[in-house]
């Protein structure tokens, strides 16, 4: 190895400061973020792999240390994850109570924009125009994520500490559930019924019987992925605001 | 209650090394330098994370006991946790120990004759 001889450790190690830890760029304040919502001592956490990582800087360069943190942060994850999920038992509660009140209400609440009010008869078919389809998808996905975020928002704030794990459940519950719109939108209870020379015969797709689906494939994104991702954010907004305060308390002290 | 419920169980793998860890520096053990003694003992580097979660689930057993210090520099102005043994984990160890000595108790040391197979 290449190694400064003033300082007999190497070069890119001599341009960090000793005992500091390296600064933190956008992307990992964003990791350190979630491991705030993760962890149940996120000061903890976060000072060990502070502190590891300026003894990694310090022995080996910035460049090894910032590899070495993301490295650590990327393997605490799951197991943060799973850790909080098995002791937190109020946790996966909060998470499936919102679960379940997130489809619930999908269901109760009509949407007067949304694809469910495009019937489509067997006696006058008419399909939606691709135009109408779009906007109606559009319109109803970009309800669904708003809704997505806050129930996100509402599970983490009702859980008292590691605030995103019972999100992490939350957005997985609803990216396995919602994740059948990335394929089909339903089209009502109908039945699409073609006339061909006077003889008529039934199309069905899917595997709900009497619907009508029209396949959407840029809709897996937006619930297979997007959905999740949605309701991960709304977590987090709680969760940098809680920090937010706590910081802002403990200056005030 | 979760917690009660698995005192009941003996300690695993890790959960024994952390402890045996804290016991070599107990009172000044913290999350780093448990981190190094197991990975020592073990021969191979576990994580941070997996150091973390350990620590936090024997402090939530009644095995350990933690002091926060004042803030460090060189943890980004946060304070560090220094762990202690608790009158639980002592006993804990201690049984662990008896167990270990029975489990060997009834194995020939190297060198020993083999007490079968011979003519």
């Amino acid at each position: 190895m290449n190694t400064d001889p003033a300082h007999g450790r190497n070069p890119a190690a001599a341009r960090s400061t000793p005992g500091q830890p390296p600064s933190a760029t956008r992307p990992r304040r964003f990791a350190e973020l979630v491991l705030t919502g993760l962890a149940a001592d996120p000061d903890e956490l976060l000072g060990d792999l502070a502190e590891g990582a300026a003894g990694v800087a310090a022995a080996r360069g910035a460049r090894a240390a910032r590899s070495w943190w993301w490295g650590q942060a990327a393997r605490a994850t799951p197991r943060l994850v799973w850790h909080g999920l098995r002791r937190r038992p109020g946790a996966v509660l909060a998470g499936v109570g919102v679960f379940i009140a997130f489809v619930v209400l999908s269901d109760l609440i009509p949407v007067p924009f949304g694809t469910n009010t495009q019937a489509y008869h067997g006696d006058s078919p008419v399909p939606p125009t691709t135009n109408r389809v779009l906007w109606d998808t559009a319109v109803t996905g970009l309800a669904m994520l708003a809704l997505g975020a806050l129930a996100g928002a509402a599970t983490a704030a009702l859980a008292r500490r590691a605030r995103l794990v019972p999100v992490v459940l939350l957005a997985v519950l609803l990216g396995l559930t919602y994740s059948r719109y990335a394929f089909y939108i339903v089209y009502g209870p109908a039945r699409l019924v073609h006339s061909d020379g006077g003889t008529h015969w039934e199309l069905e797709l899917g595997t709900w019987s009497n619907d009508v689906v029209v396949p959407v494939l840029w809709q897996l994104p937006t619930m297979g992925l997007l959905l999740p991702l949605a309701t991960m954010l709304g977590g987090l907004a709680v969760v940098s605001l809680r920090r937010r305060r706590q910081t802002e308390r403990a200056g005030g002290a | 209650m979760f917690y009660k419920i698995e005192d009941m169980r003996a300690l695993g793998g890790l959960e024994l090394d952390v402890l045996l860890a804290v016991a070599g520096n107990d009172g000044e053990a913290h999350g780093l330098l448990v981190r190094a003694a197991v990975s020592e003992a073990r021969g191979r580097e576990i994580s941070v994370g997996a150091t973390y979660t350990t620590l936090t689930r024997l402090e939530a057993k009644g095995l350990l006991a933690s002091r926060t210090t004042d803030p460090l520099p060189v943890r980004g102005g946060r304070s560090r946790k220094e762990y202690r043994l608790t009158a639980a984990a002592h006993e804990a160890l201690a049984a662990e120990r008896d167990r270990a000595a029975r489990r060997w108790a009834g194995v020939p040391g190297p060198g020993a004759e083999p007490g079968w197979g011979q003519a």
